[in-house]
């Protein structure tokens, strides 16, 4: 069994964890003060859809948690299989199809960790929605699912340092991206305690996404492009599209902290930050040509 | 006088640390980014490409405008260095508001005022006469440093996070000054080497000698695994040592760093082309060799031909400029001169490898200028391979790297750390304790707790112990 099998029942774990995530945000009851973060009440019924009350969100939680085991099969596989091709050991984070993996794998364990902390289950559906997405793309014939051994550029241990810090803070940032848009979507229906822990889910996660974020786009970005090009910074449009996404983040914890903007208006810019981290990832391999276009 | 320059002086403080400004410019510095991504920057892109792409005119406007190097027009300068003044400005202002806080006295609250605290408990009963000593040292034991003044124990800890955020604004601005200086003082070049080529840097008291280079693939493949070039350093005349780079794995040396960035075939630089030649009316004069920007003569038909340039992957641009579109060998095209003894030039053309290519051109030559005296074909070429090169000095660097260390610890120190403080009234037969941290942080409550937890051991435990908020919804 290769990656790719692992990686395929990834996308299915992970649609029906977003399916009973889905289930649990709107066919539960409005959360009152003292259960906040289960369900919003859409459905508007007063007892709980089919089965009792919190099943769903536990059977969410489950199979999410049992999805991110296969996501860790499926990286730990692959990472075996460029080490025989490339006989080089690296995180399989070297072209699209395997940061999207990564990204795949990254946004529920970190998301799990906030769930937990948090006992917020509404983000459920956006979080494995994304990772969903993610992996079903990586997936989809779109995507070149080869193992390729390394090009020459990528064998440096800054590449795990680099991929795995930025991805990381991305994840984070997924995750206040979620809760941002949630916090858009449900802005009259939700109680306002649930609001207040969604600003504060994506407040929080900000708050450790950046520095993370920070090191590995910023600093070993730059150390590294020191490194293998001879200059830190160049204006590459990748490196520019990261610095972007980076002044957005910046710009929200200044206006947090400066102006106390709070809610919708931090939430427009979370939403807008991810979408700029998601630009830097995407449309600048796609649209715009540089250096930095491996994945 | 004075007084006048005093108020400008304010204003322009003022100006310079108000966060609208920066966010202005910030927000200017992401636009012009985003422009800047969108036209390809002269720094990797040639001229014919922007002709190619835009249009003559349009070239010309957007050079006009500086938008082709919008990362060096005094404009987006101009916002950058308002930028690091903004900066400066802000850091000196929150310093300054840093040093206040550190120096403030940590003073005794009265009980009344320790109950006002978000988090606070009290104890009732007779009290031993060594329980301060003994909370002292459980507070001591948790890193908290303690005073006492009259009856009360002052412990408080981390005030310094409070430059945290100080420290990571001063440390952006030591990477700015690092790149700063890297930009001024630094060079960078970009070297096409041949097998024993010597190169010899600007400002440096010694050259480097080529001696070899080589790719390596990957077993089984044709893909690239490595490329490598063995190098020698040579300080007058003599060798001084030898190392072999390879990508990610520069030579450094007196300040300069050498990288294997890239290893092809010399096609424009120096292609061997094989031509051959015919007269107009189809007499064959033969095959002949020659290097681009050489030549060579045929005697016999007194003319002398000259290999004016090679492109890999001929393409005419909107204003039929001729450059390559790639670096392989797509449809190679010699540019050929064609002068009698005497130096006059009889003809000039292209000559193609490819046949559709050497017909068409030949037709619409035909037809443009008429018949020409001789006919050329591309028949044959081979060209060199080389290794790419880039070599850069770069003073910046410590700097950057040392300001990038506490750009990320001024950050973690920041996030992670809250400065905690923490009274305890020792009364006649009451304790009261009550803490708090700077801007309240969730983590408090757990610490807060533990602290009690360990406190609950030492104190009198006959006494109801008051839940905190219940006390505190009573007594307000």
């Amino acid at each position: 069994m290769d990656s790719t099998f692992f990686f395929y029942l990834t996308a299915i774990g992970y649609f029906i964890s977003f399916v009973f995530y889905l289930l649990h945000l709107i066919g539960e009851p409005k959360g009152t003060a003292k259960t906040v973060g289960t369900g919003l009440g859409i459905s508007a019924t007063t007892t709980p859809w089919l089965i009792k009350q919190t099943t769903w969100g536990t059977l969410a939680t489950w199979s999410t948690a049992i999805t991110v085991i296969f996501s860790t099969v499926a990286m730990v596989l692959r990472t075996i299989e460029i080490a025989r091709v490339s006989e080089y050991w690296t995180l399989p984070v070297t072209n699209t199809y395997e940061t999207l993996a990564f990204f795949s794998w990254a946004i529920p364990l970190v998301y799990l960790f906030f769930e937990r902390r948090y006992k917020i289950k509404v983000i459920g559906a956006m979080v494995t929605g994304l990772s969903f997405i993610a992996v079903a793309l990586a997936s989809s014939p779109l995507i070149s699912s080869e193992v390729r051994p390394l090009v020459p550029a990528l064998q440096s241990y800054w590449l795990k340092l680099h991929v795995l810090f930025t991805l990381g803070g991305e994840a984070f940032f997924a995750i206040a991206f979620g809760a941002a848009l949630l916090f858009l979507v449900l802005q009259r229906r939700a109680s306002v305690e649930t609001l207040k822990l969604l600003d504060n889910v994506s407040y929080k996660s900000i708050a450790i996404g950046f520095p993370l974020f920070t090191l590995g786009g910023i600093v070993f970005g730059a150390v590294w492009a020191q490194h293998a090009w001879g200059r830190y910074w160049g204006w590459d449009p990748k490196e520019t599209w990261m610095l972007i996404s980076w002044f957005i983040y910046a710009l929200y914890l200044h206006v947090r902290v400066k102006w106390g903007w709070r809610d919708a208006k931090t939430a427009w810019l979370a939403v807008l930050g991810f979408a700029v981290c998601m630009f830097t990832w995407w449309g600048v391999n796609y649209l715009l040509s540089g250096l930095h276009s491996y994945g | 006088m004075s007084a006048f320059f005093k108020e400008i002086a304010q204003d322009l403080y003022r100006f310079f640390t108000s966060i609208t400004l920066a966010i202005v410019l910030i927000s200017l510095i992401a636009l012009f980014s985003f422009v800047g991504t969108l036209i390809p920057q002269e720094a990797f892109t040639r001229e014919v490409d922007y002709i190619a792409r835009f249009g003559f005119e349009g070239y010309q406007i957007l050079k006009q405008l500086q938008l082709t190097n919008i990362f060096g027009s005094w404009y987006f300068l101009f916002v950058m260095a308002l930028f690091t003044l903004n900066l400066t400005a802000c850091t000196v202002k929150r310093l300054r508001a840093s040093w206040r806080y550190w120096k403030l006295p940590m003073l005794a609250l009265s009980p009344e005022a320790l109950q006002r605290l978000e988090h606070w408990r009290s104890w009732e009963g007779p009290i031993a006469p060594e329980t301060a000593q003994r909370i002292e040292r459980v507070l001591q034991r948790r890193g908290y440093r303690v005073r006492r003044e009259s009856s009360q124990l002052l412990a408080e800890k981390w005030r310094w996070e409070r430059f945290g955020i100080d420290l990571f604004h001063i440390a952006l601005l030591v990477v700015i000054f690092g790149g700063l200086a890297t930009m001024l003082w630094g060079f960078r070049t970009f070297e096409i080497a041949h097998k024993g080529s010597l190169i010899q840097l600007p400002g440096a008291d010694f050259q480097l000698r080529v001696n070899r280079f080589w790719s390596e693939n990957y077993k089984d493949s044709e893909r690239v695994m490595d490329w490598h070039t063995e190098l020698t350093v040579i300080e007058n005349g003599r060798e001084v040592f030898t190392q072999t780079i390879e990508v990610n794995a520069p030579l450094r040396y007196k300040g300069y760093n050498v990288y294997q960035s890239a290893f092809g075939t010399d096609w424009q630089g120096a292609a061997n082309v094989t031509l051959a030649i015919s007269r107009a009316d189809g007499t064959e004069l033969g095959e002949f060799t020659s290097t681009v920007n050489e030549g060579f003569e045929i005697p016999n038909e007194k003319i002398f031909v000259k290999v004016g340039a090679f492109l890999p992957d001929f393409a005419l641009t909107e204003n039929l400029i001729a450059y390559s579109r790639t670096q392989r060998l797509e449809n190679p095209g010699a540019y050929i001169e064609i002068f009698d003894l005497n130096g006059t030039r009889l003809m000039r053309t292209w000559a193609f490898a490819r046949t559709d290519m050497q017909q068409f051109w030949e037709s619409s030559m035909a037809r443009v200028s008429g018949a020409s005296p001789y006919r050329v074909r591309l028949v044959g070429m081979t060209a060199p391979e080389f290794t790419g090169l880039q070599i850069t000095k770069d003073p910046g660097r410590p700097i950057v790297y040392f300001g990038f260390l506490f750009v990320v610890l001024g950050l973690l120190v920041h996030l992670y750390f809250k400065h905690q403080q923490i009274w305890v009234y020792l009364g006649e037969n009451r304790i009261i304790i009550g803490g708090m941290a700077r801007n309240r942080p969730r983590a408090f409550v757990h610490e807060f707790e533990r602290l009690l937890k360990e406190i609950e051991q030492i104190v009198p435990k006959e006494e109801p112990e008051p839940c905190a908020t219940l006390v505190s919804s009573s007594s307000t």
